[in-house]
């Protein structure tokens, strides 16, 4: 039994040295080759960064719009039963901008982004795709897995940022027809409670999120071997391994800001 | 002799062993057929030897080096001074083919967009792809493919050995475009490491090499 459990932490540990190998021989790809092939580099930086963040807009501001107006109305409703008034605005800044946010923009990133890059790495082991780029000269880190790193980092801070705008100030717009709370003591109440460590904590976790998920999607679809029907098992992994991550690393930074 | 390529005990395995203690030079100059039966490992041993799988034991010296201890920017040089022919194609499946040729030459020599389109567009021209240079690899038939894949292979003008995986399967007037090509090579010294078992292959060779 103890065998048992041991081989498989050991296993599940290796596979972290293994992604964490992955990441930072992709950074070093920046200074090492330095140069190489920048224009082309740019351009995929820029395409990813249009899927992952231009493209992810609209269901970013639906999602944190619905969040907002549940949030803010829950709130409204409930706190001052226990004469909590005070604490809309921290809890609100506490729910939506430090856990709640950066969380919910990292799940859609890896539906829509993580699945994609695991996929569409898959396939292209599979169709010999990554060896005729490294047959060419082309470093495989630094064509393939770095602009995606930087683009879906990118992304997420920037998909996340605009989470929580849209979900406190959008979230309101519409809280205001089903509840009673005045814009200017919204807006005292938030200004308040949020300050620039909340802020800095939100992109530190979305920073974190966006690196995880194109690590992690970007080791998974490596790792098939020779079957296209491995693709979608990879893709699952990838799935299941990013919200896993991104759960520990969320308590994690918590834990320290409130240390 | 000048070996621009050696292998020294090396050995490679899937879920099987595949390769097994293989020593092989490759002199500047020749042009080798690696034979065997279907599925004996050749195109496996081809992959090694241009360095695209690392062996499980073994060294692999190219042009003088022993490839896999090399850093990660010094073994994608040396590659540059390579070509290789996948029987596949190997294209890249979201890239069309005019942009799938014209990739090494905007990441290596960030050529501006003039030099590339006249470099591209006269190897396309001579394998008869113009007309399908727009268009996604998915909509090639399969031997389309292998003349893009024999265009990227024209394209690596700085090339000192060339890599051909089973080329044999390709139409005729490709063969010939093959075949022309390893000759030219040859006269000046640029060496060929082929895979295939046809008597075309083997009357390219200066000698056959079973991997087995």
């Amino acid at each position: 039994m103890l065998a048992v459990i041991g081989h498989y932490i050991s296993g599940r540990l290796n596979t972290v040295v293994e992604m964490a190998s992955l990441l930072c021989k992709t950074v070093s790809t920046t200074w090492s080759e330095w140069g190489c092939g920048s224009r082309v580099v740019r351009d995929v930086i820029g395409r990813q960064v249009l899927f992952t963040g231009v493209e992810a807009i609209k269901i970013i501001t639906v999602t944190s719009m619905i969040l907002g107006v549940a949030t803010i109305v829950e709130l409204i409703t409930e706190v001052p039963r226990v004469s909590g008034e005070s604490y809309i605005g921290p809890v609100l800044v506490a729910v939506v901008v430090r856990e709640l946010g950066p969380l919910l923009t990292a799940f859609i990133v890896i539906g829509r982004s993580g699945t994609a890059i695991a996929t569409e790495l898959g396939n292209m082991i599979v169709n010999h795709e990554v060896e005729a780029v490294d047959a060419m000269g082309i470093d495989p880190l630094r064509f393939i897995v770095l602009p995606r790193l930087i683009g879906v980092t990118s992304a997420t801070v920037g998909l996340g940022l605009l989470f929580v705008v849209v979900a406190l100030l959008g979230g309101w717009l519409f809280a205001r027809f089903l509840i009673y709370y005045p814009f200017i003591a919204y807006l005292a109440d938030l200004r308040e409670s949020l300050g620039p460590w909340d802020v800095a904590l939100c992109f530190i976790k979305c920073a974190s999120f966006g690196i995880i998920i194109a690590v992690i999607c970007c080791y998974r679809g490596f790792s098939v071997k020779l079957s296209s029907h491995e693709v979608p098992q990879v893709t699952i992994k990838a799935v299941v391994g990013c919200i896993y991550a991104c759960f520990l690393v969320n308590i994690i930074i918590t834990g320290f800001f409130y240390l | 002799m000048n070996n621009l390529l050696c292998l020294k005990n090396v050995s490679f395995s899937y879920d099987r062993p595949i390769l097994e203690s293989v020593n092989f030079e490759l002199p500047a100059g020749k042009v080798i057929a690696i034979t065997g039966k279907a599925d004996s490992g050749k195109s496996v041993f081809l992959r090694v030897a241009a360095g695209i799988l690392s062996p499980d034991e073994g060294d692999l010296i190219l042009f003088g080096k022993n490839f896999w201890e090399l850093g990660r920017p010094e073994m994608m040089r040396l590659k540059m001074r390579t070509a290789f022919f996948f029987q596949e194609g190997a294209l890249l499946a979201n890239t069309n083919v005019f942009d799938n040729l014209a990739l090494p030459l905007r990441y290596h020599f960030a050529l501006d967009q003039k030099k590339v389109e006249s470099k591209v567009g006269f190897v396309l021209e001579r394998l008869g792809m113009l007309k399908y240079s727009k268009q996604l690899p998915a909509s090639l038939s399969l031997q389309l493919k292998r003349r893009v894949a024999l265009a990227r292979v024209l394209l690596a003008e700085s090339s000192k050995i060339y890599f051909w995986d089973e080329p044999e399967v390709m139409e005729e007037e490709m063969r010939e475009i093959v075949a022309e090509t390893i000759k030219e090579a040859k006269a000046k010294g640029i060496p060929s490491l082929i895979t295939g078992n046809g008597a075309w292959t083997k009357g390219l060779s200066d000698g056959g090499r079973d991997v087995f």
